[in-house]
């Protein structure tokens, strides 16, 4: 098992340098299916297999919240570059996680917040974790995708 | 970290000097290889994700974000099917509702004869120049 350097305070590039010269990706099974917009068809975020690598291997990513804050600071009207990128480099990195920790993570820095906010509210999930082999096989009529009315939920995400 | 070499200036032998500034600014911040036939990320780096939009469409997510959008340079490609003669343009979305932030771009893939048609595209290559944040 490689054992992660103390990265605190090393920017964030330079432990994700460190992590494509150590660590080898990790292909997740999982997609997750959201809809951010009732005109548009269901998107499907994949994750990145190496950034997946560091979240199972830990002491790399930096926690969540990090990433809300500076997306705060982007949608300010007078936003021109961010001057609190020290977050993403100084803030204590997060620990090891699960794949499906992983991936919940990844649903709050990745898919819009209104979506993974209230995904469980209205007449149908706006968002289901699945399996890559519960996707249509083919992309035929993909821009009509949705997420299926009758959807069983079978666990919560976060 | 150990192994910081801390310089202002490489010096090659016979081949002259650069200043690490070129380095610093000129190095690409992010890249991919993105299939976005089944979908999934062939190759990268500070990526960590990639939402598949729609036909044609796609959105990479960075890790270590950029420090702004009007200072960077987004470039990608695509190949064409076998067998089809017209080449594949990438181009941002974000004027039809796609994102352009420091950590999201929207990308989608036209076919160059026809520049209303978004194709799903095997091999989608991206590359990600600017500050980070």
């Amino acid at each position: 098992m490689t054992t992660t350097p103390q990265f605190k305070g090393t920017h964030l590039f330079d432990r994700l340098c460190w992590a494509k010269e150590n660590l080898d990706g990790v292909q997740s099974d999982y997609r997750v299916v959201y809809e951010d917009n009732i005109d548009e068809c269901a998107k499907i975020l994949v994750p990145d297999p190496n950034w997946m690598a560091c979240a199972l291997q830990g002491g790399i990513l930096p926690p969540v919240w990090v990433y809300w804050e500076l997306k705060k600071d982007e949608s300010q009207p007078d936003f021109k570059k961010h001057t609190r990128g020290y977050l993403l480099h100084n803030t204590e990195p997060m620990e090891a996680m699960t794949e499906e920790q992983a991936i919940e993570y990844l649903i709050q820095k990745d898919v819009p917040e209104h979506v993974w906010k209230n995904w469980d509210e209205g007449n149908r999930p706006k968002m289901v974790i699945c399996r890559k082999n519960q996707l249509p096989a083919t992309r035929e009529w993909r821009n009509s995708w949705r997420i299926s009315e009758d959807v069983t939920v079978i666990e919560e995400a976060a | 970290m150990a192994g910081t070499i801390i310089a202002d200036t490489l010096t090659h032998s016979t081949a002259g000097s650069v200043t690490t500034d070129y380095v610093v600014n000129g190095s690409a911040k992010a890249w991919l290889q993105y299939n976005q036939t089944t979908p999934a990320v062939a190759g990268s780096f500070n990526v960590s994700s990639i939402s598949d939009d729609s036909t044609g469409i796609f959105s990479p997510s960075l890790t270590s974000s950029l420090s702004s959008v009007s200072d960077c340079c987004v470039t990608a490609i695509s190949n064409h099917d076998s067998g089809e003669s017209e080449p594949r343009l990438i181009a941002l979305r974000n004027d039809q509702g796609g994102s352009f932030t420091t950590s999201i771009q929207t990308l989608a893939v036209y076919n160059a004869g026809s520049a209303t048609s978004l194709y799903d595209n095997k091999f989608n290559f991206g590359v990600i120049h600017g500050d980070l944040a």
